[in-house]
Protein backbone atom coordinates (compact mmCIF):
# COMPACT_ATOMS: atom_id res chain seq x y z
CA UNK A 1 0.00 0.00 0.00
CA UNK A 2 1.44 3.24 -0.53
CA UNK A 3 1.41 5.62 2.33
CA UNK A 4 -0.71 8.23 0.27
CA UNK A 5 -3.71 5.92 1.21
CA UNK A 6 -4.54 5.48 4.09
CA UNK A 7 -6.50 2.03 4.68
CA UNK A 8 -10.42 2.08 5.61
CA UNK A 9 -11.31 2.95 9.09
CA UNK A 10 -11.43 0.01 11.14
CA UNK A 11 -14.16 1.38 13.60
CA UNK A 12 -13.97 -1.87 16.22
CA UNK A 13 -9.96 -1.02 16.33
CA UNK A 14 -10.75 2.10 17.12
CA UNK A 15 -13.24 2.18 19.57
CA UNK A 16 -10.60 -0.87 21.49
CA UNK A 17 -8.02 1.72 21.53
CA UNK A 18 -10.08 3.92 23.01
CA UNK A 19 -9.73 6.37 20.43
CA UNK A 20 -13.07 6.81 19.44
CA UNK A 21 -14.83 9.66 21.31
CA UNK A 22 -18.09 11.18 22.68
CA UNK A 23 -20.97 10.95 20.15
CA UNK A 24 -18.62 8.74 17.59
CA UNK A 25 -18.28 6.61 20.19
CA UNK A 26 -22.05 6.56 21.49
CA UNK A 27 -23.22 6.00 17.88
CA UNK A 28 -20.64 3.14 17.25
CA UNK A 29 -21.97 1.99 20.57
CA UNK A 30 -25.42 2.08 18.99
CA UNK A 31 -24.69 0.03 16.06
CA UNK A 32 -22.75 -2.45 18.18
CA UNK A 33 -26.08 -3.54 20.04
CA UNK A 34 -27.17 -4.65 17.37
CA UNK A 35 -24.53 -5.68 14.60
CA UNK A 36 -23.19 -8.91 15.79
CA UNK A 37 -20.45 -9.01 12.50
CA UNK A 38 -19.37 -5.79 14.34
CA UNK A 39 -19.22 -7.21 18.10
CA UNK A 40 -17.17 -9.84 17.00
CA UNK A 41 -14.83 -7.42 15.49
CA UNK A 42 -14.57 -5.69 18.73
CA UNK A 43 -13.91 -9.04 20.18
CA UNK A 44 -11.31 -10.09 17.63
CA UNK A 45 -9.51 -6.75 18.66
CA UNK A 46 -9.77 -6.77 22.00
CA UNK A 47 -8.20 -10.30 21.84
CA UNK A 48 -5.41 -9.19 19.80
CA UNK A 49 -4.37 -6.22 22.31
CA UNK A 50 -4.99 -8.43 25.26
CA UNK A 51 -1.10 -8.76 25.79
CA UNK A 52 -0.96 -4.97 25.41
CA UNK A 53 -3.73 -4.67 28.14
CA UNK A 54 -1.60 -7.25 30.67
CA UNK A 55 1.63 -5.77 30.31
CA UNK A 56 0.31 -2.44 32.50
CA UNK A 57 1.39 -3.64 35.92
CA UNK A 58 -0.78 -4.59 37.88
CA UNK A 59 -2.13 -2.19 41.25
CA UNK A 60 -3.95 -4.34 44.17
CA UNK A 61 -6.83 -2.41 44.56
CA UNK A 62 -7.90 -1.11 48.31
CA UNK A 63 -10.01 -3.07 50.35
CA UNK A 64 -12.76 -0.71 50.60
CA UNK A 65 -13.22 -1.23 46.50
CA UNK A 66 -14.38 -5.17 47.01
CA UNK A 67 -16.98 -4.30 50.26
CA UNK A 68 -18.82 -1.94 48.33
CA UNK A 69 -19.04 -4.26 45.16
CA UNK A 70 -20.42 -6.40 47.70
CA UNK A 71 -22.78 -3.98 49.39
CA UNK A 72 -24.78 -3.48 45.93
CA UNK A 73 -24.49 -7.54 44.90
CA UNK A 74 -25.61 -9.08 48.22
CA UNK A 75 -29.22 -9.41 48.81
CA UNK A 76 -31.09 -6.95 50.45
CA UNK A 77 -32.17 -8.45 53.84
CA UNK A 78 -35.53 -9.74 54.51
CA UNK A 79 -36.65 -7.65 57.37
CA UNK A 80 -38.72 -4.31 55.69
CA UNK A 81 -37.39 -1.19 57.73
CA UNK A 82 -33.72 -0.79 57.36
CA UNK A 83 -31.38 1.60 58.01
CA UNK A 84 -29.12 2.66 55.58
CA UNK A 85 -26.42 2.05 57.92
CA UNK A 86 -27.59 -2.04 58.22
CA UNK A 87 -26.57 -3.84 54.92
CA UNK A 88 -22.94 -2.15 56.02
CA UNK A 89 -23.14 -3.02 59.50
CA UNK A 90 -23.94 -6.58 58.20
CA UNK A 91 -22.00 -6.99 55.53
CA UNK A 92 -18.41 -7.82 57.28
CA UNK A 93 -19.83 -11.08 58.57
CA UNK A 94 -20.79 -12.64 55.13
CA UNK A 95 -17.33 -11.27 53.93
CA UNK A 96 -15.65 -12.98 56.83
CA UNK A 97 -17.15 -16.41 56.13
CA UNK A 98 -16.01 -15.91 52.44
CA UNK A 99 -12.18 -14.81 53.39
CA UNK A 100 -12.06 -17.66 55.58
CA UNK A 101 -13.03 -19.55 53.10
CA UNK A 102 -10.42 -18.24 50.58
CA UNK A 103 -8.17 -18.09 53.44
CA UNK A 104 -7.97 -22.64 53.78
CA UNK A 105 -7.91 -22.92 50.27
CA UNK A 106 -5.36 -20.51 49.94
CA UNK A 107 -3.82 -22.67 52.77
CA UNK A 108 -4.20 -25.47 50.36
CA UNK A 109 -2.69 -24.12 47.48
CA UNK A 110 0.65 -22.92 49.54
CA UNK A 111 1.19 -26.51 50.84
CA UNK A 112 0.56 -28.19 47.10
CA UNK A 113 3.06 -25.30 45.80
CA UNK A 114 5.78 -25.54 48.68
CA UNK A 115 5.34 -29.66 48.38
CA UNK A 116 5.23 -30.24 44.72
CA UNK A 117 6.72 -27.33 42.15
CA UNK A 118 9.87 -28.00 40.95
CA UNK A 119 11.33 -28.15 37.77
CA UNK A 120 15.14 -27.72 36.25
CA UNK A 121 16.50 -26.44 33.48
CA UNK A 122 17.10 -28.02 30.47
CA UNK A 123 20.37 -26.72 29.84
CA UNK A 124 20.77 -26.11 25.89
CA UNK A 125 22.93 -28.11 25.29
CA UNK A 126 21.04 -29.36 22.37
CA UNK A 127 21.67 -27.69 19.44
CA UNK A 128 17.58 -27.51 18.30
CA UNK A 129 15.37 -26.85 20.35
CA UNK A 130 13.09 -30.05 22.01
CA UNK A 131 9.77 -31.01 20.21
CA UNK A 132 8.44 -32.48 23.20
CA UNK A 133 9.69 -32.41 27.01
CA UNK A 134 8.81 -35.09 29.86
CA UNK A 135 9.33 -34.35 33.77
CA UNK A 136 10.17 -37.42 35.71
CA UNK A 137 8.95 -37.25 39.28
CA UNK A 138 8.89 -39.51 41.84
CA UNK A 139 6.51 -39.82 44.90
CA UNK A 140 8.09 -37.24 46.49
CA UNK A 141 8.62 -34.75 43.64
CA UNK A 142 10.37 -34.39 40.15
CA UNK A 143 13.23 -35.77 39.55
CA UNK A 144 14.73 -35.20 35.75
CA UNK A 145 13.91 -33.33 33.15
CA UNK A 146 13.85 -34.53 29.85
CA UNK A 147 13.83 -32.50 26.61
CA UNK A 148 13.34 -35.01 22.84
CA UNK A 149 14.52 -33.58 19.90
CA UNK A 150 12.75 -34.81 16.47
CA UNK A 151 15.06 -37.04 15.49
CA UNK A 152 15.29 -38.37 18.69
CA UNK A 153 18.05 -37.36 20.80
CA UNK A 154 17.34 -36.80 24.00
CA UNK A 155 19.12 -34.18 26.81
CA UNK A 156 18.26 -35.43 30.51
CA UNK A 157 18.89 -32.80 33.54
CA UNK A 158 18.90 -33.95 36.90
CA UNK A 159 17.05 -31.48 39.41
CA UNK A 160 19.36 -30.95 42.53
CA UNK A 161 21.69 -33.64 43.60
CA UNK A 162 20.97 -37.16 43.26
CA UNK A 163 22.29 -40.25 43.05
CA UNK A 164 21.73 -43.86 41.92
CA UNK A 165 21.54 -46.68 44.71
CA UNK A 166 25.43 -47.91 45.53
CA UNK A 167 26.28 -50.59 42.42
CA UNK A 168 23.48 -50.17 40.68
CA UNK A 169 22.43 -47.34 37.31
CA UNK A 170 19.15 -45.83 36.34
CA UNK A 171 18.09 -47.31 33.02
CA UNK A 172 15.73 -45.64 30.96
CA UNK A 173 12.66 -46.90 29.54
CA UNK A 174 9.81 -45.72 26.86
CA UNK A 175 6.31 -47.16 27.49
CA UNK A 176 3.55 -46.91 25.22
CA UNK A 177 0.31 -47.83 26.90
CA UNK A 178 -0.55 -51.18 27.09
CA UNK A 179 2.96 -52.50 25.74
CA UNK A 180 6.03 -53.77 26.97
CA UNK A 181 9.23 -51.13 28.10
CA UNK A 182 11.21 -50.61 25.22
CA UNK A 183 14.87 -49.51 26.66
CA UNK A 184 16.16 -46.27 25.59
CA UNK A 185 19.49 -46.25 27.15
CA UNK A 186 21.18 -45.12 30.56
CA UNK A 187 20.97 -41.90 33.02
CA UNK A 188 24.06 -40.68 34.57
CA UNK A 189 23.81 -39.05 37.88
CA UNK A 190 24.66 -36.18 36.13
CA UNK A 191 23.54 -34.38 32.43
CA UNK A 192 23.20 -36.78 29.85
CA UNK A 193 22.34 -36.35 26.41
CA UNK A 194 21.55 -39.66 24.76
CA UNK A 195 22.13 -39.79 20.91
CA UNK A 196 20.27 -39.31 17.90
CA UNK A 197 17.61 -42.18 17.46
CA UNK A 198 18.19 -44.04 20.30
CA UNK A 199 14.42 -43.17 21.07
CA UNK A 200 12.66 -45.13 18.41
CA UNK A 201 10.72 -42.68 15.80
CA UNK A 202 7.37 -45.10 17.05
CA UNK A 203 7.46 -43.56 20.65
CA UNK A 204 8.74 -39.98 19.97
CA UNK A 205 5.00 -38.97 20.79
CA UNK A 206 2.63 -37.50 23.92
CA UNK A 207 1.91 -39.28 26.65
CA UNK A 208 4.37 -42.22 25.99
CA UNK A 209 5.79 -42.69 28.80
CA UNK A 210 9.71 -41.84 29.91
CA UNK A 211 10.51 -44.23 32.75
CA UNK A 212 13.41 -44.78 35.24
CA UNK A 213 14.29 -47.88 36.85
CA UNK A 214 17.32 -49.02 39.09
CA UNK A 215 19.04 -51.94 37.84
CA UNK A 216 22.42 -54.11 37.87
CA UNK A 217 25.09 -52.34 35.88
CA UNK A 218 24.74 -52.99 32.12
CA UNK A 219 20.96 -52.74 32.42
CA UNK A 220 17.82 -55.23 33.26
CA UNK A 221 19.02 -58.56 32.26
CA UNK A 222 16.12 -59.99 30.76
CA UNK A 223 15.44 -56.65 28.84
CA UNK A 224 12.55 -55.63 30.80
CA UNK A 225 12.56 -53.83 33.73
CA UNK A 226 13.06 -56.21 36.69
CA UNK A 227 12.00 -53.12 39.02
CA UNK A 228 8.99 -50.88 39.86
CA UNK A 229 9.63 -47.96 38.16
CA UNK A 230 11.23 -44.68 40.46
CA UNK A 231 10.93 -41.48 38.43
CA UNK A 232 8.32 -41.36 35.53
CA UNK A 233 6.87 -38.35 33.51
CA UNK A 234 4.75 -38.26 30.20
CA UNK A 235 6.23 -37.03 27.23
CA UNK A 236 4.33 -33.49 26.72
CA UNK A 237 4.42 -31.95 22.99
CA UNK A 238 5.44 -28.77 22.61
CA UNK A 239 3.32 -26.28 20.97
CA UNK A 240 3.88 -24.26 17.94
CA UNK A 241 1.99 -21.58 20.25
CA UNK A 242 5.01 -21.17 22.41
CA UNK B 1 -3.10 -17.62 43.44
CA UNK B 2 0.31 -16.00 42.54
CA UNK B 3 2.41 -18.08 43.57
CA UNK B 4 6.09 -16.91 45.72
CA UNK B 5 8.74 -16.51 42.91
CA UNK B 6 11.31 -16.48 45.54
CA UNK B 7 10.02 -19.62 47.47
CA UNK B 8 10.25 -20.95 43.90
CA UNK B 9 14.12 -19.81 43.48
CA UNK B 10 15.00 -20.71 46.42
CA UNK B 11 13.34 -24.13 45.82
CA UNK B 12 15.28 -24.96 42.76
CA UNK B 13 18.34 -23.17 43.01
CA UNK B 14 19.58 -20.02 40.94
CA UNK B 15 20.17 -21.70 37.47
CA UNK B 16 15.96 -22.08 36.94
CA UNK B 17 14.71 -18.96 35.82
CA UNK B 18 11.33 -18.67 36.66
CA UNK B 19 9.49 -15.68 34.81
CA UNK B 20 8.15 -13.12 37.37
CA UNK B 21 4.52 -13.77 37.19
CA UNK B 22 2.34 -16.57 36.87
CA UNK B 23 0.24 -16.39 33.71
CA UNK B 24 -1.24 -12.99 34.01
CA UNK B 25 -4.74 -12.34 35.36
CA UNK B 26 -5.76 -16.02 35.48
CA UNK B 27 -5.92 -15.74 39.88
CA UNK B 28 -5.17 -18.98 41.14
CA UNK B 29 -5.10 -21.12 37.98
CA UNK B 30 -1.15 -21.59 37.01
CA UNK B 31 2.42 -21.17 38.45
CA UNK B 32 4.60 -20.93 35.10
CA UNK B 33 8.73 -22.29 35.33
CA UNK B 34 10.76 -21.40 32.58
CA UNK B 35 12.74 -24.13 31.48
CA UNK B 36 15.85 -22.42 30.07
CA UNK B 37 16.04 -24.51 26.55
CA UNK B 38 14.29 -23.17 23.48
CA UNK B 39 10.99 -22.02 23.58
CA UNK B 40 10.01 -24.56 26.46
CA UNK B 41 7.89 -23.49 29.15
CA UNK B 42 5.94 -25.70 31.74
CA UNK B 43 3.38 -25.12 34.22
CA UNK B 44 1.40 -26.42 36.67
CA UNK B 45 -1.94 -25.43 38.03
CA UNK B 46 -2.95 -25.23 41.57
CA UNK B 47 -6.89 -25.28 42.48
CA UNK B 48 -6.62 -26.96 46.01
CA UNK B 49 -4.85 -29.65 43.89
CA UNK B 50 -1.94 -29.43 41.78
CA UNK B 51 -2.42 -30.59 38.35
CA UNK B 52 0.35 -32.81 35.94
CA UNK B 53 2.57 -30.48 33.97
CA UNK B 54 1.07 -29.30 30.78
CA UNK B 55 2.67 -26.65 28.46
CA UNK B 56 1.75 -22.84 28.08
CA UNK B 57 -1.57 -23.59 25.69
CA UNK B 58 -3.08 -26.61 27.61
CA UNK B 59 -2.54 -24.11 30.98
CA UNK B 60 -4.44 -20.85 28.72
CA UNK B 61 -7.19 -23.41 27.62
CA UNK B 62 -7.92 -24.65 31.09
CA UNK B 63 -7.68 -21.40 32.62
CA UNK B 64 -9.59 -19.51 30.38
CA UNK B 65 -12.02 -22.42 30.75
CA UNK B 66 -11.95 -22.09 34.38
CA UNK B 67 -13.15 -18.22 34.08
CA UNK B 68 -15.86 -18.74 31.48
CA UNK B 69 -17.35 -21.31 34.10
CA UNK B 70 -16.83 -19.02 37.22
CA UNK B 71 -18.17 -16.25 34.53
CA UNK B 72 -21.49 -18.77 34.34
CA UNK B 73 -21.84 -18.82 37.83
CA UNK B 74 -22.11 -14.92 38.53
CA UNK B 75 -24.78 -15.02 35.59
CA UNK B 76 -26.44 -17.84 37.89
CA UNK B 77 -26.18 -14.37 40.67
CA UNK B 78 -23.79 -16.81 43.08
CA UNK B 79 -21.83 -13.64 44.86
CA UNK B 80 -19.16 -15.56 45.56
CA UNK B 81 -18.10 -16.15 41.82
CA UNK B 82 -17.63 -12.71 41.40
CA UNK B 83 -15.42 -12.76 44.74
CA UNK B 84 -13.46 -14.94 42.88
CA UNK B 85 -13.36 -13.13 39.65
CA UNK B 86 -12.42 -10.02 41.76
CA UNK B 87 -9.43 -12.56 43.07
CA UNK B 88 -8.68 -13.18 39.57
CA UNK B 89 -8.86 -10.14 37.78
CA UNK B 90 -8.79 -6.62 40.35
CA UNK B 91 -5.09 -6.29 40.35
CA UNK B 92 -5.23 -6.72 36.65
CA UNK B 93 -7.93 -4.23 36.10
CA UNK B 94 -7.27 -1.56 38.86
CA UNK B 95 -3.85 -1.60 36.99
CA UNK B 96 -5.18 -0.63 34.01
CA UNK B 97 -7.46 1.87 35.35
CA UNK B 98 -4.88 3.42 37.07
CA UNK B 99 -2.75 4.04 33.35
CA UNK B 100 -5.46 5.31 31.88
CA UNK B 101 -7.08 7.78 34.61
CA UNK B 102 -3.88 8.49 37.13
CA UNK B 103 -6.17 9.18 39.84
CA UNK B 104 -6.68 6.04 42.97
CA UNK B 105 -10.36 7.47 43.48
CA UNK B 106 -11.67 7.58 39.74
CA UNK B 107 -9.97 4.30 38.97
CA UNK B 108 -11.79 3.03 42.26
CA UNK B 109 -14.83 3.58 41.31
CA UNK B 110 -14.61 2.74 38.08
CA UNK B 111 -12.90 -0.99 38.89
CA UNK B 112 -16.52 -0.72 41.03
CA UNK B 113 -18.78 -0.17 38.14
CA UNK B 114 -16.70 -2.55 36.05
CA UNK B 115 -17.56 -5.14 38.26
CA UNK B 116 -20.94 -4.02 38.52
CA UNK B 117 -21.60 -4.35 35.06
CA UNK B 118 -19.36 -7.70 35.03
CA UNK B 119 -21.86 -9.25 37.74
CA UNK B 120 -24.95 -7.70 36.03
CA UNK B 121 -24.02 -8.61 31.90
CA UNK B 122 -22.13 -12.38 33.22
CA UNK B 123 -24.72 -13.99 30.96
CA UNK B 124 -23.71 -11.62 27.75
CA UNK B 125 -20.32 -13.16 27.87
CA UNK B 126 -20.03 -15.33 24.57
CA UNK B 127 -17.21 -17.78 25.19
CA UNK B 128 -17.15 -18.38 20.83
CA UNK B 129 -16.49 -14.71 20.58
CA UNK B 130 -13.77 -14.38 22.58
CA UNK B 131 -11.54 -14.90 26.07
CA UNK B 132 -13.15 -14.08 29.54
CA UNK B 133 -10.15 -11.97 30.08
CA UNK B 134 -10.53 -9.78 27.63
CA UNK B 135 -13.95 -9.25 27.77
CA UNK B 136 -13.37 -7.93 31.66
CA UNK B 137 -10.76 -5.57 30.22
CA UNK B 138 -13.06 -4.69 27.39
CA UNK B 139 -15.85 -3.28 30.52
CA UNK B 140 -13.27 -1.87 32.56
CA UNK B 141 -11.46 -0.02 29.69
CA UNK B 142 -14.82 1.26 28.47
CA UNK B 143 -16.01 2.46 31.66
CA UNK B 144 -12.81 4.44 32.12
CA UNK B 145 -13.00 5.90 28.77
CA UNK B 146 -16.52 7.15 30.25
CA UNK B 147 -14.86 8.99 33.02
CA UNK B 148 -11.67 10.32 30.86
CA UNK B 149 -14.43 11.84 28.76
CA UNK B 150 -16.51 13.69 31.89
CA UNK B 151 -13.26 14.29 33.48
CA UNK B 152 -11.75 15.65 30.06
CA UNK B 153 -8.31 15.03 31.61
CA UNK B 154 -5.25 15.06 29.89
CA UNK B 155 -6.25 17.85 27.37
CA UNK B 156 -3.73 20.28 27.62
CA UNK B 157 -1.96 18.49 30.15
CA UNK B 158 2.32 18.92 30.13
CA UNK B 159 3.15 17.15 33.50
CA UNK B 160 2.00 13.45 32.20
CA UNK B 161 4.91 11.49 31.77
CA UNK B 162 5.76 10.24 28.37
CA UNK B 163 6.01 5.99 29.22
CA UNK B 164 4.09 4.36 26.55
CA UNK B 165 8.09 3.98 25.52
CA UNK B 166 8.20 1.66 28.40
CA UNK B 167 5.91 -1.08 27.76
CA UNK B 168 7.55 -4.23 28.78
CA UNK B 169 7.50 -6.54 25.19
CA UNK B 170 8.52 -10.30 24.69
CA UNK B 171 6.90 -11.87 27.26
CA UNK B 172 5.88 -15.28 26.22
CA UNK B 173 2.42 -15.12 25.35
CA UNK B 174 2.80 -11.62 24.05
CA UNK B 175 5.48 -11.77 21.98
CA UNK B 176 3.57 -12.22 19.15
CA UNK B 177 1.60 -8.98 19.56
CA UNK B 178 5.29 -7.04 20.65
CA UNK B 179 6.79 -8.56 17.50
CA UNK B 180 4.28 -6.39 15.05
CA UNK B 181 3.97 -3.54 16.94
CA UNK B 182 7.96 -3.48 17.21
CA UNK B 183 7.39 -3.72 13.47
CA UNK B 184 5.22 -0.52 13.17
CA UNK B 185 7.21 2.76 12.40
CA UNK B 186 7.76 4.95 15.38
CA UNK B 187 4.78 6.98 14.81
CA UNK B 188 2.49 4.39 14.71
CA UNK B 189 3.65 2.34 17.09
CA UNK B 190 3.38 5.51 19.91
CA UNK B 191 0.18 6.43 19.04
CA UNK B 192 -1.56 3.39 19.29
CA UNK B 193 -0.02 2.82 22.88
CA UNK B 194 -0.55 6.59 23.83
CA UNK B 195 -4.21 5.62 22.91
CA UNK B 196 -4.53 2.10 24.25
CA UNK B 197 -2.24 1.88 27.52
CA UNK B 198 -2.56 6.28 28.16
CA UNK B 199 -6.10 6.50 27.20
CA UNK B 200 -5.19 9.44 24.57
CA UNK B 201 -7.55 10.69 22.21
CA UNK B 202 -6.64 11.70 18.94
CA UNK B 203 -6.41 15.13 19.95
CA UNK B 204 -4.40 14.79 22.96
CA UNK B 205 -1.99 12.99 20.99
CA UNK B 206 -1.90 15.05 17.74
CA UNK B 207 -1.03 17.93 20.72
CA UNK B 208 1.53 15.93 22.54
CA UNK B 209 3.21 15.02 19.37
CA UNK B 210 2.77 18.65 17.97
CA UNK B 211 1.50 16.94 15.06
CA UNK B 212 -1.76 18.05 12.94
CA UNK B 213 -4.96 16.01 13.95
CA UNK B 214 -4.99 14.43 10.69
CA UNK B 215 -1.87 12.72 10.38
CA UNK B 216 -2.65 11.76 13.99
CA UNK B 217 -5.36 9.69 12.64
CA UNK B 218 -3.73 8.60 9.62
CA UNK B 219 -0.95 6.97 12.15
CA UNK B 220 -3.49 5.02 13.59
CA UNK B 221 -5.33 3.55 11.24
CA UNK B 222 -2.03 2.85 9.74
CA UNK B 223 -0.85 1.13 12.69
CA UNK B 224 -4.15 -0.63 13.12
CA UNK B 225 -4.58 -1.90 10.08
CA UNK B 226 -0.68 -3.01 9.62
CA UNK B 227 -1.08 -4.71 13.45
CA UNK B 228 -3.96 -6.89 12.22
CA UNK B 229 -1.97 -8.16 8.84
CA UNK B 230 0.79 -8.77 10.74
CA UNK B 231 -1.04 -11.14 13.61
CA UNK B 232 -2.41 -12.54 10.61
CA UNK B 233 0.41 -13.50 8.64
Amino acid sequence: MSDLTPPPPDRAGEYVLGVLRGEERRAFEADLARDPVLAAEVAAWEERLLPLALTVPQVEPPATAWSEIERIISPPEPRAAISRQAPRRLAPSWRERFWDNVAIWRGIGAVAVAAAIALAILRPQLPAAPHMVAVLASKSGPVFTVALRGDGAMSIAPIGHILPPAGKVWQLWAVAGGEKPVPIGFVKPGHTVLPANDMPPDLRKPKILIAVTVEPPGGAPTGQPDTPIVFSGPLLPIGSAS
Amino acid sequence: MRVSIQRLVNHLGPSVHPFETVLSGYGNVTARIHIACPGVTLYKMFDGMESDWVTEQAAKTAAEGELALVLGRCAARDPSALRSLYDAMAPTLFGIALRLLRNRPHAEETLQEAFLQIWRNADRFDAARGSPRAWMIGILRYRALDRLETENRHTGDGELPDIAADIPVGIEDRRALSDCLGELPENWRRSVLLSFVEGYSHSEIAVRTNTPLGTVKSWIARGLDALKKCLER
